[in-house]
């Protein structure tokens, strides 16, 4: 994953307090304008303190006023409950479209269906990945502009008006597409749900709706949603727990794993779900070595 | 391993106008003087920037722009390739031999200095391990003794000398750094030499990635977190999208059977972002070597 420390402090009013359970708060950030953000929202927090994707920070002070908890500005690419762990999503794929002069070195037409999910330059300053045949080496691009279309295109490259005898700026591909070959939307920062099968990043701090902007936790001590499938995977005390279905944790039963090894999920409180489904459980986190 | 988080943000030029796409990079500090940077050169840099082995940062700006990326100074104690992992370079064992010969080639060894059966006449220059470390494990000390190392000599019978005479205190021979004990003959030694990599395996702890081609001996910088283009093997074992990928032979990565954990993986995080079964690709991949 990729972190970018900030030096600011985003103390949160419920730190100035004394903790979290200040304001009948019981995480960081709830009741503050930065859980659900919509896109105008995170823009205006961008210009007025400096937050982008990927902010990461930790608070600083004593453990009783959040001292040691981290966090991390993402986008919620799934809506979002309290408690819940989450992931990345997975890069979109498709494949160049190039039979007839459709794409060039600085724009690339694809088989990628975005009409639906991804507006207009929705996709700016995420990469695309292609791996064009005869390349040495595969083609990793900044996306300056995209359309949303069934058909999505992809700029890479746009007029550089310092060379006016250039078409486009230097980012063109090395090597141009060929029909079919293969390509790759990749989106930092843009969370979902985790399940068993993935890869905890954060825990989610609120309800928030799908494509808003969000704060997560990325370390400390954080409330995390135990699973309700009904199963005895009981977590224990102090021992590393695993993910679950719809982003909660479920015990390990003491067995190491893929998905967890990175990280650390430490519940402070033994709950089997047969009383315990659906309940929010403190857990000592940590995913910034994912 | 160690960190020494940097202030200072050496954005590379690719970066700093527009991200890893810019210039024709595919990865970060491509194409720039890092890469491949002969002691010589290592030393400019050192002197020019203030770079020192061990050193890490990570880039601000945002994702598009290369933000969110952390890299390191390292050696390269072998040749390496742009998308192979690499790990820690062994350590080179021997034992200590007391007294030795008195001679200029095998002196004696006291508590400043070491003679020992390593033979590194063909690997290292003279004080070519200068600030690495030595590590003794004499006969009757309490606790194994730890060094830096402030000359050594390239033979072998190379000899390793840990405290140099102080000019503050001209009744002494030596400084402080003496070991406590003196070593006895046949003793275990180390020489551990922080920051050196070679290519990773599938047994060995993945620490970075290598951003480019690299002569065995020289400098380099490598990505230690961040989105990096790794070399894939993903027809033996698949590449799943964001299925922690393990090591394998050559620096590359595979898929993990049946998402099984993985030892030499359990404190990094190696994440595909292109699903793949081919037998060489380079692929994108978020990856995470700062936990180990």
């Amino acid at each position: 994953m990729q972190y970018r420390l900030k030096k600011i402090d985003y103390t949160v009013p419920s730190g100035h307090e004394g903790g979290p359970g200040m304001g009948k708060q019981w995480t960081p950030y709830v009741g503050t304008p930065y859980l659900n953000m919509t896109l105008a929202q995170f823009n205006a927090m961008k210009q007025t303190i400096g937050l982008d994707l990927g902010s990461t920070w930790t608070l600083g002070g004593s453990a009783g006023a959040l001292g040691g908890n981290s966090f991390m500005v993402v986008k919620a690419q799934e809506a979002l409950t309290l408690g819940q762990l989450v992931s990345l999503e997975a890069p979109t794929t498709g494949t160049v479209t190039n039979n007839a002069g459709q794409s060039t070195t600085a724009s690339i037409l694809t088989n990628i269906n975005n009409a639906a999910t991804v507006p207009t330059n929705g996709d700016v300053d995420n990469w695309l990945w292609i791996n064009a045949t005869g390349a040495t080496l595969p083609q990793l691009r900044r996306i300056k502009t995209n359309t949303s279309s069934a058909t999505a295109r992809y700029v890479v490259a746009l007029p550089d008006y310092s060379r006016p005898n250039s078409a486009t700026d230097a980012d063109v591909f090395d090597t141009l597409a060929t029909n079919a070959d293969e390509c790759a939307v990749i989106r930092p920062y843009h969370m979902i749900v985790c399940t068993e099968a993935m890869t905890p990043l954060g825990v989610a701090l609120g309800t928030v709706t799908q494509y808003n902007y969000t704060i997560i936790q990325v370390g400390g001590l954080a409330n995390v949603l135990i699973d309700a499938d009904g199963v005895n995977e009981g977590i224990v005390q102090d021992q590393p727990a695993w993910t679950a279905a719809a982003g909660a944790i479920r015990g390990a039963n003491g067995v190491a794993r893929l998905y967890t090894q990175a990280a650390l999920i430490l519940p402070k409180f033994a709950a089997t779900n047969d009383i315990a489904d659906g309940i929010l459980v403190p857990c000592f986190v940590n995913f910034r070595a994912q | 391993m160690l960190y020494k988080p940097k202030k200072i943000d050496y954005t590379a030029p690719a970066s700093a106008q527009g991200g890893p796409g810019t210039q024709k990079s595919i990865t970060h500090y491509f194409g720039t003087p890092y890469i491949d940077m002969s002691a010589a050169v290592f030393s400019g840099v050192q002197q020019a920037i203030g770079a020192s082995l061990g050193d890490v940062w990570w880039l601000g700006g945002g994702a598009g722009a290369g933000g969110g990326n952390a890299f390191m100074f390292v050696k390269a104690t072998a040749g390496l390739t742009i998308g192979q992992l690499v790990a820690a370079s062994a350590t080179t064992t021997g034992t200590a031999t007391v007294p030795g010969a008195g001679t200029a080639a095998s002196p004696l060894t006291t508590t400043a200095s070491v003679t020992t059966n390593i033979n590194n006449a063909a690997t290292v220059a003279v004080n070519g391990d200068v600030d690495n470390w030595i590590w003794v494990n004499a006969t009757g000390a309490t606790l194994p003794q730890l060094r830096r190392i402030k000359y050594n000599s390239s033979s072998t019978t190379s000899y390793y000398k840990v405290s140099l005479p102080d000019p503050l205190r001209p009744n002494s021979p030596n400084d402080a750094d003496v070991f406590d004990t003196l070593a006895t003959n046949g003793d275990a030694v180390s020489i551990i030499r922080p920051y050196n990599v070679l290519v990773c395996t599938a047994s060995l702890t993945p620490l970075g990635v290598a951003l480019g081609t690299v002569t065995s001996g020289n400098y380099t910088i490598i990505q230690v977190a961040g989105l990096a283009c790794v070399t894939a093997v993903g027809n033996a074992n698949a590449l799943v999208v964001n299925q922690p990928a393990i090591p394998t032979a050559g620096g590359a990565i595979k898929g993990s059977a049946a998402a099984a954990a993985n030892l030499y993986t359990g404190a990094s995080c190696i994440l595909p972002q292109y699903a793949t079964a081919a037998a060489s690709i380079i692929i994108p991949a978020y990856v995470n070597f700062t936990g180990q």
